[in-house]
């Protein structure tokens, strides 16, 4: 049986002002409940382009999109309470302890009292940061930071969780951490949307994948079925250059 | 509520983590109105208060030069220098005096002034009573009081000590004339009059009175005008920090965080503008607080507050508002921080300069005062002269706050929009 869709994708289109091509041209695509989903693509492919749109940080120029059952377009509110978001870049207040942080983060999505303390004392114990909950963020190292930034979308338990190479500048001990931790939240139902470079961390990690170039998906399906849609038995990243070409990208 | 609750505690941590910034945001307005208060105090006490260096080169030893001199001393007006090097200089040693800076104004009576228009007088006097005709004015019979003036010395104090010096010689003239027609009536029609000068009075009076609203009389200071417009200044100076502040989240990613998360932007800047309405609101009352009671220790007038503060309050509040709310629009419109820093910088500069912070809108020329109007700096000016220098209540300045309120809305509305167009069009 087909796994229930939890995005929905249809002819989804978007023009930047000035660009003579659309940054995602007409693509539709359903991301199935409970998977790991992994969005890959080289640099300029539309990516963060399609992770903006999801996150309702951008407005698609054409197409609809449907997040839990809610509509991008008329229900944003209601999709932000059930996504959390993990963008590439630390986006943390410096100048805040870790602690401060997650209570100003976890307060914004809802929760409160002995629960959000629960929540914040638990996952700092699981990424080891217990430690230096009282530090400026400022004064952590990139691994700590980008745990720190992985935490923040997750505290609230979202449905789907969106996460934009979030192993990206990290140390293996981080990175290890990171990727179990992601398979844990998975496991308990959470759907994930993910992009990385880091193809054989997608192979391991992504139950589910799309290859998308110049605003295209070129190819989709769990592994497998993109090894059998290309008569391969390679690795993801053989399969992955051989759709995308060898050119270096910008 | 809970969120906003929330984003108002992480703005209020964020602003108190950077104590430098912080302490920039009181000290620096501070510093700046108590400079220029007393920088615009000490220039009303240098016309006032004996500032201005004078050369005075008396050779008429008569009343005419007595009484410019005792005039000239007695007005408080000039430190007056009868010697340059200890001695008593030449005409053309003033000259030179005053060309180099040494004094401001230099002021050379000719000799024989008085028995010059004594004679005059004495001759007029004899043709009125001998049935001639008079004859008209003559250069060469007239006496020549030279003012000599350094070039950086204003216009308004030269045509000052003109109008004085003129009433100084017609009061001495008027002086003899009476004193010879006296004694020419005397002595045609052997009478014994009193000397016509006791009879000289001067009718015409005048009285200056400062008007306030409510049958109030305000005395104007430096105070009383420049800790207003200054502190106006100063709140306006906040844009730079608060749209700085805007574009920091928005390039570290925490904004784009915010706005994925159960949070509208209209929320995130009620937040914004809630903590840095605090921050106006409390560099507004430092102010107040330094102008009442700090400015008499330091030897400047006290701010009078005539008891008017929640009026005040209205329109400091109104007026951080709108200054708070130029600073979303500028923090939401400029891409970078060199952008809002530069663009901020100068806009507030300019609309401070339009709006009368600097030089009085009734001496700006006409298309200036009628531009004068759109600058919400004007607005709050004029409010805060209404309450402090007219004595205006609440009710009567009222409707400036609702203009600052209005400007803010606008600002608020237009950020609101390019953000969206942004997440739209971009």
């Amino acid at each position: 049986m087909e796994p229930k869709s939890i995005i929905h994708i249809e002819n989804l289109t978007k023009w930047y002002r000035g660009n003579t091509r659309p940054a995602i041209n007409n693509i539709s695509l359903d991301v199935p409940e409970g998977q790991i989903f992994g969005l890959l693509g080289p640099n300029g492919a539309g990516k963060t382009t399609m992770i903006r749109i999801l996150c309702g940080l951008l407005s698609p120029s054409t197409g609809d999109i449907t997040i839990g059952g809610y509509s991008l377009k008329h229900d944003t509110g209601a999709i932000r309470k059930i996504i959390g978001v993990v963008p590439q870049e630390i986006a943390l207040y410096p100048t805040l302890t870790a602690w401060e942080n997650l209570v100003i983060f976890g307060g914004i999505c809802g929760l409160k009292g002995a629960d959000l303390k629960k929540r914040i004392d638990n996952w700092l114990n699981i990424f080891g940061l217990d430690k230096n909950r009282n530090q400026q963020v400022r004064n952590y190292s990139g691994g700590m930071k980008r745990r720190l930034n992985l935490i923040a979308g997750i505290l609230h338990s979202p449905r789907i969780l969106i996460l934009d190479e979030p192993t990206v500048g990290v140390d293996v001990h981080s990175k290890n951490v990171i990727i179990e931790n992601l398979f844990e939240i998975n496991r308990g139902g959470t759907t994930i949307v993910y992009t990385s470079h880091y193809l054989e961390e997608a192979e391991t990690l992504c139950s589910y994948l799309a290859i998308i170039d110049e605003g295209t998906i070129i190819t989709k399906g769990t592994l497998n079925e993109i090894r059998k849609a290309h008569n391969t038995e390679s690795k993801l990243e053989e399969i992955f250059l051989q759709l995308t070409g060898r050119e270096l990208r910008d | 509520m809970g969120t906003i609750r929330k984003l108002v505690y992480k703005d209020f941590l964020v602003l108190v983590r950077d104590r430098g910034g912080l302490a920039m945001l009181f000290i620096m307005p501070m510093a700046l109105v108590l400079i220029m208060t007393s920088l615009q105090n000490n220039t009303f006490k240098a016309i006032n208060e004996s500032g201005i260096n004078l050369i005075l080169l008396n050779n008429d030893s008569d009343s005419l030069g007595q009484a410019i001199e005792q005039e000239i001393v007695h007005s408080n007006f000039f430190n007056v220098h009868h010697e340059i090097n200890g001695k008593k200089p030449s005409e053309n040693e003033v000259r030179e005096a005053v060309a180099a800076g040494n004094y401001q104004i230099g002021i050379v009576i000719p000799v024989d002034a008085t028995r010059h228009i004594r004679g005059r007088v004495k001759e007029n006097v004899l043709k009125i009573f001998s049935g001639d005709t008079l004859a008209g004015p003559d250069a060469n019979d007239s006496i020549l009081i030279m003012l000599y003036i350094d070039p950086a010395t204003k216009n308004s104090l030269r045509s000052t000590l003109q109008g004085s010096i003129r009433e100084y010689s017609a009061r001495v003239e008027s002086r003899i004339v009476f004193n010879e027609l006296t004694r020419e009536i005397n002595s045609r029609m052997m009478v014994n009059l009193p000397n016509l000068n006791t009879i000289r009075q001067e009718i015409v009076h005048y009285r200056e009175e400062y008007v306030g609203r409510n049958n109030r009389t305000v005395v104007p200071n430096a105070v009383q005008h420049n800790v207003p417009a200054w502190t106006l200044f100063a709140m306006f100076f906040i844009v730079i920090p608060f749209a700085s502040a805007m574009i920091k989240e928005r390039e570290d990613s925490s904004l784009a965080r915010l706005l994925t998360m159960p949070c509208s932007y209209a929320s995130i800047l009620i937040s914004k503008v809630g903590v840095y309405l605090v921050v106006c609101y409390l560099q507004f009352a430092l102010i107040m607080i330094m102008g009442v009671y700090l400015f008499p220790v330091l030897g400047l007038p006290a701010l009078d507050l005539h008891g008017r503060l929640f009026s005040l309050s209205v329109i400091a509040i109104a007026a951080s508002l709108s200054a708070i709310g130029y600073g979303v629009a500028v923090g939401t419109i400029a891409r970078t921080h060199q952008q809002a820093a530069i663009f901020a910088s100068i806009s507030v500069v300019i609309l401070a300069a339009i709006g009368g912070i600097w030089v009085p809108i009734f001496i700006m020329p006409g298309y200036m005062r009628e531009v004068s109007v759109i600058s919400p700096m004007n607005w709050g000016l004029n409010g805060f002269y209404d309450i402090l220098v007219r004595n205006a209540g609440l009710r009567q300045v009222i409707h400036y706050a609702l203009y600052l309120v209005v400007f803010s809305a606008g600002c608020l509305l237009l950020a609101m929009c390019y953000h969206k167009s942004r997440k739209e069009f971009s």
